[in-house]
């Protein structure tokens, strides 16, 4: 199936092996794995958890499409650190093109969060993917995640398709009455133009949000964010946290040197 | 006659001292089909805010089935009084459609099978039970319509207002709307509605209440509709039916419905 527009909830129909499981353990189970992902530096224990996130999205069965758009946005943030970090680092000239120097502390020191960001990016997908907008925001507030924070990604994420819908009307607007962009990047009209639209955007988000307000009230609401729904944690449940737990050890202990068994004997001290 | 909702002498400023409404004064006869018509800037959406506590007056009162709107009621007002918003972006916040449809029935704090069925059965009413799991933004307009008139249904109110439920509907979810409107309508509730569209109110409505500049020009059945001087006086066009029809009132009337003036063409016809 190709599309150019991912609905997570699609995803998670589409994915297999981990749908099935409980969201909460999901979440945190994978969350430990990112956190895993951004504290090692060494280079076995870097790859050892990539094939684990490669090997994790191949029998979740992600669709390609899904995980390369999502990778894109990935890039367009990270990316520039990549680009960037060979340049600045100083150190040993590992080799030149022209004017510019790629220095070996920095082009190690780009591949290894390199490799962080492909594994960081892989898991995110891979626990939002399987597991949907919905049962996500639902384990955030089953693990005592403030009701506040989750209405604001629910109303974050369903508005802002909105408003880049207004957005791109408002584009379109303008072209139909001829604007066009200045060619420099210093260009007073289209700056004006652009400050313009961004100001409308904000007054019709404010105006957006006190309907929205209305609308709830008017639905009884008095502050209170109610869960609806209840999740038992299961035996598979069990079984894929733990060997997360004994992944996430097993590659500190690599790259720390035995900090896994001491971590363990201290427990049981 | 019993009364779903009366109101007395409504004022209301907005807070930049803007006259909204100026006096308004009428009944809605409980099980009608009300319809509220006006030019733009008429007060229409104000005056609907009113109707479930969202505005308070700053002069006269609301009341619906006989009790007084106030602070102490006010929960057990929304409970009674649906008002489905013009816009459904406005409304529908949730992440899939079966959650937002929840919300309000959560808020009443129901017991969890209860809430599961007031969903179900709003969500089966307007035919979205199969797009539950849909997140709002993946909708078309008449979809979030209906499914914004599900979430109040699931609260089942005994009055069910609507701001302009076919602004920028096309002709077969104009129909959809209607259709689930005349369901209400049967099912014993009392419906009201805020339109600029003449026809579908002629069609449609069983009262119909004028209002202009904030104020009420006129109210009663739908034969006020076929006042065309009253219609234009208030910045409205006479439906198409009154049009067609006026010239030759000596001999046929005006007919109030499509059905009725076929049943006047045919008798001269046949």
């Amino acid at each position: 199936m190709k599309k150019s527009h991912w609905h997570l909830e699609d995803i998670k129909k589409q994915s297999r092996l981990f749908n099935k499981l409980d969201p909460r353990i999901k979440v945190i189970g994978f969350f430990l794995l990112i956190a895993l992902s951004s504290f090692i530096k060494s280079f076995i224990p870097l790859f050892l958890n990539l094939g684990l996130a490669i090997t994790l999205v191949l029998l979740a069965r992600l669709p390609l499409n899904f995980l390369l758009t999502r990778f894109m946005y990935f890039l367009a943030f990270a990316g520039v650190f990549l680009i960037v970090l060979p340049l600045m680092t100083p150190g040993e000239v590992a080799f030149t093109l022209g004017p510019v120097v790629f220095s070996k502390p920095g082009l190690i020191k780009g591949a290894v969060i390199g490799i962080r960001l492909v594994t960081i990016w892989l898991y995110i997908s891979l626990m939002l993917g399987s597991t949907g907008f919905r049962d996500f925001l639902w384990a955030l507030s089953r693990l005592r995640i403030p009701p506040e924070f989750i209405g604001i990604i629910e109303f974050m994420l369903r508005y802002l398709a909105l408003f880049s819908e207004e957005l791109k009307k408002a584009q379109t607007a303008r072209k139909a009455r001829l604007f066009q962009e200045g060619k420099s990047l210093w260009h007073k009209r289209t700056f004006k133009i652009l400050g313009q639209t961004i100001g409308m955007l904000f007054y019709r988000a404010y105006l957006r949000g006190e309907r929205v307000y209305r609308a709830m009230l008017a639905r009884g609401f008095t502050g209170r964010w109610q869960v609806l729904e209840e999740k038992k944690i299961g035996r598979k449940d069990v079984v894929f946290f733990l060997s997360i737990v004994f992944w996430v050890l097993m590659l500190l202990d690599f790259e720390y040197h035995g900090l896994a068994w001491r971590l363990i004997w201290r427990l049981l001290e | 006659m019993k009364i779903a909702v009366e109101i007395e002498n409504l004022m209301f400023f907005y807070p930049d001292g803007n006259k909204a409404l100026d006096g308004v004064s009428f009944v809605v006869p409980e099980r009608s089909k009300t319809v509220i018509l006006g030019p733009n800037g008429a007060g229409k959406s104000t005056l609907l805010l009113h109707l479930n506590g969202l505005y308070t007056p700053n002069r006269g009162k609301v009341r619906i089935f006989g009790k007084l709107i106030n602070a102490e009621n006010i929960r057990e007002i929304r409970k009674k009084v649906g008002l489905v918003f013009q816009d459904p972006d406005d409304q529908l916040f949730a992440s899939t459609i079966f959650d937002d449809v929840a919300f309000g029935p959560q808020n009443l704090e129901l017991d969890k099978k209860e809430i599961l069925r007031r969903v179900e059965e709003a969500l089966k009413a307007v035919d979205m039970w199969d797009l539950r799991d849909r997140p709002p933004h993946h909708l078309s307009l008449g979809q979030k319509k209906r499914a914004a008139i599900a979430g109040v249904l699931a609260m089942e109110p005994d009055i069910v207002v609507l701001d302009e439920p076919m602004a920028y509907l096309d002709p077969r979810g104009q129909e959809e709307i209607t259709a689930i409107l005349n369901r209400l309508n049967n099912e014993g509730k009392t419906v009201i509605v805020s339109t600029h569209d003449l026809d579908w109110a002629l069609e449609w409505a069983d009262y119909v209440v004028i209002l202009n500049a904030g104020r009420v020009m006129a109210e009663g059945d739908k034969s006020i509709l076929t006042n065309r001087r009253l219609l234009e006086q208030n910045g409205l066009k006479a439906p198409l039916l009154v049009t067609l029809f006026e010239d030759f009132e000596g001999k046929l009337g005006i007919p109030t419905s499509l059905k009725e003036a076929k049943q006047k063409l045919k008798k001269i016809m046949l």
